[in-house]
């Protein structure tokens, strides 16, 4: 594989789209760990999450030679995930969140004591919104999507979704009171 | 428009709009907003639980996934071969015709890329007229951040008329060697 883990995106995209899939095994490895972390928070659930992101790289690399702007193919990646995560709550697939948080004990406890506590205090608000304002949180927030792109994934118009991220922003905000 | 009215303090604007307001990069700018201090108090703390909901996603992202992981999808990459067209390679005298998939050239010339120094070949397009024309080629490099760019085109696109006119009778026609993309040496990527 040598020197192809130092091209960029768009050089790895084109290789892939046509047709090398030592290139887009590299595109994989460098995108999948923030997919899949990006999927655990839509889905509340790593084994859901570990799924939706694995169908959509085998969808993705089916659809690479459509792709226009290979340089974006990281947010290309993104909504083909988020995609495939909200087809599942449409057809209910995601299982209910069993507390599976990924807890990777801290090296310095002392030191990430405080941050970590107020992460795991957010993680906790945003498990526990409304599958609605959930979901359009962490496409706006950890997805970086614009409104327009949050609406059409998730099928409400973009002034919904301005409406559900303020809502989402308002719960979060009271609700992290005590951290801010 | 917004049928929230829980206003911010006294300063005319719902949390909605401070919430729109900060999502457009808080452009154009609203001086009463930004001159409010408790508008100021909010704006702040939304993009403090953006921040650290990012920081949620880098500290898993953090966590290296299983090879069995990738495995199961490169499994079914590696099952899904594109080939593309047919472009004839050769003709026997018996009329038999050879032909050879546009895929396998894509890899032809990537490999040519593989052998030319700080080269990384992207896209690679073909183009062939009529069935007996020479073949065109258009391709995209990237090239190693130190190396000249114009030795690097004249070694690709010797190489690849070399390696292409080596199969048969195929013949290059143009070949056209962008440079669109300039990389750092491995070890410069952590």
């Amino acid at each position: 594989m040598g020197s192809l883990s130092s091209a960029a995106d768009a050089v790895l995209a084109s290789r892939a789209a046509d047709g090398d899939q030592v290139a887009f095994g590299v595109l994989v490895r460098r995108h999948a760990p923030f997919l899949v972390a990006f999927a655990t928070r839509l889905t509340r659930s790593r084994a859901d999450a570990d799924d939706c992101v694995q169908e959509a790289l085998i969808t993705a690399w089916r659809r690479l030679p459509d792709l226009a702007e290979p340089e974006k193919v990281r947010s290309w990646l993104t909504t083909i995930v988020s995609r495939k995560v909200t087809d599942r709550m449409r057809s209910k697939k995601i299982s209910e969140p069993i507390d599976e948080e990924t807890v990777a004990v801290a090296d310095d406890p002392e030191r990430a004591a405080v941050a970590s506590s107020q992460m795991a205090a957010l993680k906790k608000v945003l498990a526990e919104l409304p599958e609605e304002l959930r979901v359009v949180w962490v496409l706006r927030e950890m997805g970086g999507h614009s409104y327009d792109e949050i609406a059409s994934e998730t099928g409400e118009t973009p002034a919904t979704v301005r409406g559900r991220l303020a809502r989402a922003r308002k719960t979060v905000l009271e609700r992290m009171q005590e951290w801010r | 428009m917004s049928e929230n009215n829980d206003e911010v303090g006294s300063s005319g604007f719902s949390l909605e709009d401070l919430s729109a307001y900060l999502d457009r990069g808080r452009v154009p700018r609203i001086a009463a907003i930004e001159r409010d201090a408790e508008c100021q108090a909010v704006l702040a703390s939304m993009e403090r639980m953006g921040r650290l909901s990012r920081e949620i996603v880098d500290e898993q992202a953090a966590e290296p996934l299983a090879e069995s992981w990738y495995d199961d999808i490169m499994r079914e990459v590696m099952r899904e071969f594109r080939a593309g067209r047919d472009i004839p390679l050769a003709r026997t005298d018996d009329g038999t015709e050879i032909v050879v998939t546009e895929g396998a050239l894509y890899e032809l010339i990537r490999c040519v890329g593989d052998g030319v120094e700080g080269v990384i070949v992207g896209r690679v397009r073909l183009d062939q007229p009529e069935p007996d024309a020479p073949l065109d080629v258009r391709v995209s490099i990237s090239v190693v951040f130190g190396r000249r760019m114009t030795d690097a085109v004249d070694e690709m696109r010797d190489g690849i008329r070399t390696a292409v006119e080596r199969q048969g009778d195929l013949r290059v026609g143009r070949v056209d060697v962008t440079v669109g993309d300039v990389h750092l040496e491995e070890e410069e990527e952590a």
